[in-house]
C-alpha cells in the first residue's frame, strides 16, 4: 500500500534511491525468502498453490478488482491488494492506474518508485500475520474514508535473483484510506495516510 | 509561664481577578502574577499547539485527483463557465476531497472544472480552499480564562488547608469571520484541572491542598474545551462541519505561602 509513504521514504533512503512502497501478500510469513520456484515445488497438486510473494515474469495474475458498489471495506481491501500486486509483480503505470486515482498525492508519491522498481529490476512485497481490519469512517457522494489496521510483519525489497536488498520489520500499523469515485462509478485509492 | 508569641511573616499578594474574557486567545496575558496560556490538541498533530506561537495548522487534509473519464466528455474534459460565448474553453475535471483531520471523515466532496488556459496543456490541479487555520478558529472562539479562587484568598499558611477552585463554564458559541470565511460553532467545556507546582494535576473544579513549605507556589487551573465548527466561504461549494480539537486554557498564578512558627519564651 503505497500511501504508507513514510515507510516508503525509509526504504528510499536506505536503498539510496531504490524505492519501495507497500506490497502485501497473503502468503504465510517466513524469515527466509524462498525463490518463487521453490515455493511452487513445495506445493502438492491437491492443495492450492500459495500465491508467490513476487514475480518478474508476469506469471502472476492480478487479484480480482472490486471497484464498484458501496461495500467500501471490500472495495478498499481489493484496491489495496491490487496495489500490492503492482509492487510485487507488475510495477507499471498502467497497472497502477487501475487502483490509484490519477493526479492524487498517492499516485505522485509512488509513480517514481514504481519506475525505479522496474528499472532496477526489483520487487517489493509485504508480509502480514493477519488480515487487515477495515472500518468505514464515512462516505459521501463520490468519496469514502476508511480506517485500516494492517498487521504488518515485514516489507521486503528483492532483486530478480532472489537476493534481499532490504527488509524492514514492522508491527501493527493504522492508516486512513481515502477512496475517490470517478463519474463511471469506479473507485480508486486517493490517499493512504499512516496515523499510527 | 510561657507566653506564646506568634510571629507572622505576612506578605499580601494582591492579585487582579482573572475573570475577564481571554482576548484574542493569542497567547499569554501577563498581569503581575497571573498568566494565561492556550494550547490546542488536534488529532494528527503530535504536540500541543501553542496559540501564542505563529503556527498555522491546517484544518483539513486535502486530496485532489484528476478525473480520467467522464460520460459525455473526452478523457475527463469538462466545460467550465464561459466568459466568451464565441470562444469555448474546455477544462479538466478534478475531484477535490477534504477530510477531517480528527476523524478522517470526508467533509468536502466536490468536482471542480479547471479551464485549459493553453491549447495542448493540461492544467495543474486546483489549489484546495485556503481555510482558516486551527489557530485562527480557536482564537475566534474567545475562550474565557478560568478564574482561580483561593481560600485563603491572598496567602496560604503551611500545614493548613488551602482550597482551590474555579467556576464551571458553560458552552460558548463561536461566531467569527476570518479571511472571508464564516466560522460558526460551539465550544463546550469538557474538563477542569487544578495543579500545584509540579504535583500531579487534579481533574476537578475544586481541590484542597496543604502546603508544606513556605514561599511562592505556582497554581494552575485549566479548562479543556472541545470545539466543533462549520465553515462557509466564497470558494467553498458546500459548508464544512468539523471537529476543531480541544483547547486548554490555563490560568497560572503565584501564591504566597507563609509559615507560622510558635516560639517559646520564658
Amino acid at each position: 500500500m503505497w500511501g504508507r509513504h513514510s515507510i516508503l521514504v525509509m526504504l528510499v533512503l536506505a536503498l539510496a534511491g531504490c524505492s519501495s512502497g507497500h506490497a502485501r501478500s497473503a502468503a504465510a510469513p517466513s524469515t527466509t525468502l524462498p525463490p518463487i520456484a521453490s515455493l511452487a515445488s513445495t506445493t502438492s497438486t491437491t492443495v492450492a498453490k500459495p500465491r508467490p510473494l513476487y514475480s518478474f515474469d508476469n506469471s502472476v495474475p492480478p487479484p480480482e478488482l472490486l471497484n464498484t458498489g458501496t461495500d467500501y471495506p471490500r472495495i478498499a481491501e481489493s484496491l489495496l491488494a491490487y496495489s500490492d500486486w503492482v509492487l510485487a509483480h507488475q510495477p507499471t503505470d498502467s497497472a497502477l492506474h487501475e487502483a490509484v486515482a490519477v493526479g492524487s498525492s498517492i499516485e505522485k508519491g509512488i509513480e517514481s518508485d514504481i519506475r525505479q522498481l522496474r528499472e532496477r529490476d526489483r520487487r517489493l512485497y509485504e508480509q502480514t500475520n493477519a488480515p487487515d481490519n477495515l472500518r468505514l469512517i464515512n462516505a459521501t457522494a463520490h468519496a469514502a474514508a476508511l480506517r485500516v489496521v494492517q498487521h504488518l510483519v515485514s516489507r521486503t525489497l528483492i532483486d530478480r535473483d532472489g537476493h534481499i536488498v532490504d527488509r524492514l520489520s514492522a508491527g501493527e500499523t493504522t492508516f486512513n484510506v481515502l477512496l475517490s469515485q470517478d463519474s463511471n462509478d469506479r473507485w480508486y485509492l486517493a490517499a493512504v495516510d499512516r496515523v499510527s | 509561664m510561657r507566653r506564646c508569641l506568634v510571629i507572622l511573616i505576612a506578605s499580601i499578594l494582591t492579585i487582579a481577578s482573572p475573570a475577564g474574557a481571554y482576548g484574542t486567545g493569542g497567547g499569554s496575558v501577563d498581569n503581575d502574577h497571573v498568566s494565561v496560556g492556550v494550547t490546542v490538541t488536534f488529532p494528527g498533530i503530535d504536540s500541543p499547539i501553542d496559540l501564542s506561537k505563529g503556527t498555522s495548522t491546517q484544518w483539513l487534509d486535502w486530496a485532489v485527483a484528476r478525473e480520467t473519464s467522464r460520460q459525455g466528455d473526452l478523457n475527463g474534459l469538462c466545460l467550465p463557465p464561459q466568459t466568451d460565448p464565441a470562444h469555448v474553453v474546455l477544462g479538466v475535471l478534478f475531484h477535490v476531497i477534504g477530510r477531517d483531520r480528527a476523524t478522517g471523515a470526508v467533509v468536502y466532496d466536490h468536482w471542480q472544472c479547471v479551464p485549459i488556459s493553453a491549447p495542448g496543456q493540461r492544467p495543474g490541479a486546483p489549489q484546495p480552499p485556503q481555510l482558516p487555520t486551527v489557530e485562527e478558529a480557536w482564537r475566534a472562539a474567545h475562550l474565557p480564562r478560568p478564574n482561580i479562587l483561593l481560600d485563603p484568598a491572598t496567602r496560604g499558611i503551611t500545614g493548613l488547608d488551602t482550597r482551590i477552585s474555579t467556576e464551571p463554564e458553560g458552552a460558548l458559541q463561536i461566531a467569527a469571520t476570518v479571511r472571508g470565511y464564516t466560522i460558526t460553532g460551539t465550544a463546550t467545556p469538557t474538563g477542569y484541572t487544578i495543579q500545584v507546582d509540579d504535583e500531579p494535576a487534579t481533574t476537578a473544579t475544586n481541590a484542597h491542598f496543604v502546603f508544606e513549605t513556605k514561599g511562592v507556589h505556582t497554581i494552575r487551573v485549566g479548562v479543556v474545551w472541545h470545539g466543533t465548527a462549520t465553515l462557509t466561504g466564497p470558494d467553498l461549494a458546500q459548508p464544512i462541519t468539523t471537529d476543531i480539537g480541544d483547547a486548554t486554557v490555563t490560568t497560572t498564578r503565584q501564591y504566597q505561602v507563609n509559615e507560622i512558627r510558635s516560639v517559646l519564651q520564658p
